[in-house]
This record gives structure tokens, sequence and C-alpha cells, in this order.
């Protein structure tokens, strides 16, 4: 059991990933499903309701604390984490986990290729949305 | 055993940051909620919910 955990130890991190992405996404459907209830009120009753419950519904809030969502005047992105950074950091954990790889840093080259292969296409992922996302004017 | 402990300690740190970002997204949900139930008892009583209210309820901010 111990040497299958030193062999496979780096699995914790996609498996972590997944339940990341799977807590946000449950997240976000509670999120969904409450705000459709409260527009069902307002249409019962006939009113408005307002613009930003309107906007809140067509929204992937998971994406946009990624900062991978589109930037509308309505609600502002996650202001203070740009998309750059997002980069910058997984660029640099690619570099980090490159050299780990390079240099078979505690036996595990292997692992950490695969680790690296992720975080540079984060990295470009990040990138590519960065820049063909449309920016708000003004 | 705590052979293992010695060489995987620091894998505590992602898996503590793994539950505290677990536990502090679930608060920032029920401060969500807890807001959204208010503007639904303004909305029921014919009222506007206050500006502050409605951030909170439908923004980035909770």
């Amino acid at each position: 059991m111990e040497d299958l955990f030193r062999s496979y130890w780096w699995l914790l991190f996609p498996m972590a990933w997944f339940l990341v992405m799977g807590w946000s996404s449950w997240m976000d459907y509670r999120r969904h499903r409450d705000r459709l209830d409260l527009l069902k009120t307002y249409a019962e009753k006939g009113q408005e309701p307002p613009a930003e419950l309107l906007q809140s519904i067509t929204r992937n809030e998971t994406m946009e604390s990624w900062g991978m969502g589109p930037d509308t005047p309505g609600h502002r992105r996650h202001s203070n984490w740009p998309w750059q950074a997002n980069v910058v950091l997984f660029t640099v954990l690619a570099a980090g986990f490159g050299y780990a790889t390079w240099t078979d840093l505690y036996g595990a080259g292997e692992a950490f290729t695969i680790v690296t292969f992720v975080m540079v296409a984060l990295a470009l992922a990040f990138l590519v949305s960065g820049v063909f996302t449309k920016k708000p004017r003004g | 055993m705590e052979d293992l402990f010695r060489d995987f300690w620091w894998l505590l740190f992602p898996i503590a940051w793994l539950i505290y970002a677990g536990w502090s997204g679930w608060l920032g949900e029920r401060r969500r909620a807890e807001a959204m139930r208010l503007v639904r008892a303004y909305n029921e009583r014919g009222q506007e919910p206050p500006a502050e209210l409605t951030r909170l309820a439908f923004g980035k901010e909770g």
C-alpha cells in the first residue's frame, strides 16, 4: 500500500482538481437554481426583476473566478486577479515542474512530465482566453 | 508510516488549502443564499431591496 502511494501520490493533484471543479459546479448550480426561483416570484407578481438578477442568470461564475468569463459593463471581473496573473502563475509552475522533470527530482520524473503538460496547457488556455475575450468599452 | 509522513509532510499544505477553499466557498454561498432570501422577502412585501443587498445576492462580492 505504501509503495502504491509512493508511486502514484501525484494522482492526488488531478483528483483534487476534479473535486474542486465538481464542487464549484455544484455551487453554481445551487446559485442559479435559487436565482431562477427568485425570478419566478417576480414573474408571478408581474413585476420587473432587478437588472442584476437578470444579468446574474447567464453568468458562469466558476469560469469568471478564474478570470475566463466575459467582461460586461454590468458586472466586473475578479479585478484583483487579472488573466495575465494566471498566465504568469502557470508559466512559472510549468517551468518549475519542467525543471523537476529534467533533473528527475525525487526520482519522479515521469509524474512531473504529466504535471508540466497540464501547467503548460493551463498557461496557454489562460493566454488565449485573455487575448481573445472581448473587453468592455470605456 | 512514519517514513511516509517524513517524505510527504508537504502534502499537508495543498490539502489544507483545499479544505480551506471548500469551507470558504461554502460560507460565501450561504451568505449569498441568505441575501437572496432577504431580497425575496422584500419582493413579497412589494418593496425595493437596498442596492447593497442586491449586490451581495447577485454580484461577486458575496
